[in-house]
């Protein structure tokens, strides 16, 4: 029932288009036209989907904002995790912030990718089978009429044939070069440096892991998936360029920016990002903390207020280290902000 | 304990992506929609994995199993089972894809003895066989989405390439005296002479790729495509004979099956059509509508007409009532290729690797192979 709605209103609409896309380009441009179909669609989708992202930046934005409280409620109810939990929802009504807010967009965006990625496995299928499930998703009306009369799609692109894998292995190399540089991208300018704590270890080890991965699955997959996946991550490097810069890719480039600018604090973002929120470890007590902000060139870095009793501001440092180091100042204002209701 | 969240809930996460990706694109080995052959006494069967010949009334074990082997003796593993076997009075000739070890898969024409299953010979195709091997006299003509049309002589065992098209052939070839009939999925149907030369001027263009194999009679060569259009050329010059092509609402894989004036016509829209082929008017009244896609050629046998639909059903229609015979036979998987007809008996096989035999007088069936434990 639920794959026959998202068949109806997602997977269709989106096969059908890139397939009108397809033959329209064919006309013009009939060597690589599906290869250019896949660019323009991925390149539509993500700007369609951008006021989700923006969204979701936002939301991770003012969360991380809030870590400081959060710690600290952490620290004063921790034993009764009711009262934690009541105390959290106050303080996120309070901000107006709902917690919630930063996977939404991201599930909603999910399906749409998932449509995109079945269209072209669908399209670029060369089995019998495979063109026998194509058959049920292809319109027969309107402008769509004549759609069928494009099969087999000529799926031939410079040295690609995009139904199959890519045997020189350069489609899977470049996917795993972009979605690292992009995922480099995603990492703050200051925990690049940063790399003394276990979390950023793991947070390294994981930036290598991810694009590796998706290199190495993409081995076996049809080439024009894997064209779909660079040309996504590309897309995805130059919002990440406007949104937070060269983040950890470059970091002097990326703090010195900042300082010109004095641009606000950017959180961690993606798949990296999401990645790191959930396993993120609390109240550590028991370990010592890196420096907030450790890169001597970064102009606007600082460490946390030296409070005595912002411990727990002090404490979450590594973890907001992580959302850019602009952030710093913000974070002391919450970290203050904390301190002073703790005094009240 | 909380380094351990962190490890832990990052191996998890890259371990969730892992899964979810592989489950995405993953290349498996394509087991293909069944094939399969009946005469009696045996019936041929390629299913989960291998080939097998069974007696009806005693399927539970197979009289043989073939697997391929390599030359240590290590057995391999069968697939994509697209096309319905040949048989020759001592031989029962497929294709599958075949896997050895950790060697890439190949795509194979396999001859095995009828009584013993021992392999009488193989040569290999460069892509996926999914048209039926097609035996004429002593040769066996083989086509593949390798653009060729392979003939091999059954005496001498020489095997040549005869023709070449310009696209993937997923059909079969058609054979009229000397004269053979495919189309390609290049959008083309062709007619060649038995060593392999072009017969018209040019080949047919059609509007979308045809997967299936044309029929022939009356003069005529009737071919589907994938747009739903059936045309009606001239067996002669290739020149098409009706004013317009018929139009399915949905694509034309099935081999269209030409009895006496009519012509009927399966389509993946769920209906099988009947079709004057004097002038390509569908003919009212008269449609066996379906719960799923019918891929596969109907089947004639007598006066009646089955029906193999990929709603899991098999349908049989009285041609002379146009009313069904029985109730639809119900099965647990997709019926993908062609009814076949022994005596009195209606073989189907399923997608998904069984084998049913039908009672053609009642439309009372059981499952044949493989039996449950």
């Amino acid at each position: 029932m639920i794959g026959e709605i998202f068949n109806l209103i997602l997977l269709r609409p989106m096969l059908n288009v890139l397939l009108l896309l397809y033959s329209v380009l064919h006309g013009v441009v009939p060597y690589g036209s599906f290869a250019l179909a896949i660019a323009i669609v991925t390149v539509l989708l993500r700007l369609i989907t951008q006021p989700f992202m923006a969204k979701q930046l936002q939301s991770s934005k003012k969360m991380n904002e809030l870590q400081p409280q959060l710690k600290e409620l952490e620290k004063k109810y921790g034993k009764d995790r009711e009262r934690l939990a009541q105390e959290q929802m106050k303080l996120y009504k309070e901000n107006g912030i709902n917690p919630m807010a930063g996977c939404l967009p991201m599930l909603l965006q999910m399906p749409i990718w998932i449509a995109l990625y079945q269209s072209i496995m669908l399209l670029l299928g060369r089995s019998p089978a495979q063109l026998l499930a194509l058959s049920k998703h292809v319109y027969n009306l309107g402008i769509f009429a004549n759609l069928s009369s494009l099969f087999p799609l000529a799926s031939q692109f410079l040295w690609l044939d995009l139904g199959q894998p890519d045997r020189l292995f350069i489609i899977p190399i470049l996917v795993a070069a972009t979605q690292w540089v992009q995922q480099k991208m995603m990492t703050p300018a200051t925990s690049a440096d940063s790399g003394d704590s276990a979390q950023a270890q793991m947070s390294q080890s994981m930036l290598m892991m991810m694009p590796l991965m998706f290199g190495f699955i993409t081995m076996n997959l049809p080439s024009g998936l894997g064209l779909y996946f660079v040309i996504s991550s590309l897309i995805g490097i130059v919002i990440q360029y406007f949104t937070t810069g060269w983040g950890g890719l470059l970091p002097k480039r990326a703090a010195a920016a900042a300082a010109s600018s004095g641009s606000q604090a950017r959180p961690t973002t993606g798949m990296l990002g999401a990645a790191k929120r959930l396993a993120a470890p609390v109240g550590r007590d028991d370990e010592p903390k890196p420096a907030p902000a450790t890169n001597t060139d970064d102009a606007t870095a600082q460490p946390a207020a030296p409070d005595e009793k912002s411990g727990p501001a002090r404490r979450m440092v590594p973890e907001v280290a992580e959302a850019g180091a602009p952030a710093a100042a913000s974070i002391q204002k919450g970290a203050k902000r904390g301190s002073r209701k703790k005094k009240r | 304990m909380g380094r351990v969240t962190w490890k832990g809930g990052t191996a998890l996460l890259l371990l969730l992506m892992a899964v979810g990706l592989a489950a995405c694109g993953a290349p498996v080995l394509d087991s293909g929609w069944g094939a399969f052959a009946a005469d009696a006494p045996l019936v041929y069967a390629g299913v989960g994995g291998k080939f097998v010949a069974i007696k009806p009334e005693a399927a539970a074990t197979p009289e043989w199993t073939f697997v391929p082997k390599d030359e240590k003796g290590n057995a391999g593993s069968l697939g994509g089972f697209y096309s319905m076997p040949a048989l020759t009075p001592d031989l029962v000739i497929f294709a599958a894809s075949a896997r050895l070890g950790s060697n890439p898969q190949t795509e194979q024409v396999f001859a095995l003895d009828r009584q013993t299953g021992a392999e009488r010979w193989s040569f290999p195709a460069q892509a996926t066989i999914v048209g039926e091997p097609t035996v004429v006299g002593d040769t066996v003509y083989v086509t593949s989405a390798d653009r060729n049309v392979y003939a091999r002589d059954l005496k001498s065992g020489a095997t040549k390439v005869l023709f070449t098209a310009s696209g993937p052939i997923w059909g079969s070839v058609v054979c009229d005296g000397d004269r053979l009939y495919l189309g390609s999925m290049a959008h083309e149907v062709y007619a060649i002479d038995r060593s392999g030369q072009q017969l018209w001027t040019e080949p047919f263009r059609t509007e979308g790729a045809v997967a299936g194999t044309p029929a022939v009679g009356g003069g005529r060569v009737f071919v589907g495509d994938l747009t739903g259009r059936v045309y009606a050329l001239d067996a002669q010059t290739g020149e098409p004979v009706w004013s317009e092509p018929f139009r399915a609402q949905n694509w034309i894989w099935g081999q269209p099956v030409l009895v006496g004036d009519t012509l009927y016509v399966p389509s993946l829209d769920g209906n099988v059509y009947a079709v004057d082929a004097q002038t390509g008017a569908e003919k009212p009244d008269w449609r066996v509508k379906t719960g799923g896609a019918v891929r596969a050629a109907p089947t004639l046998a007598g006066n009646v007409l089955y029906v193999a639909s990929e709603d899991q059903q098999l349908y049989a229609v009285d041609m002379q009532t146009h009313q069904p015979k029985w109730s639809p036979f119900k099965t647990d998987g997709a019926l993908l290729t062609s009814p076949v007809i022994v005596g009195d008996t209606v073989y189907v096989t399923t997608s998904n690797g069984k084998v049913y035999r039908v009672d053609a007088a009642s439309g009372n069936g059981r499952l044949l192979y493989p039996q449950p434990k």
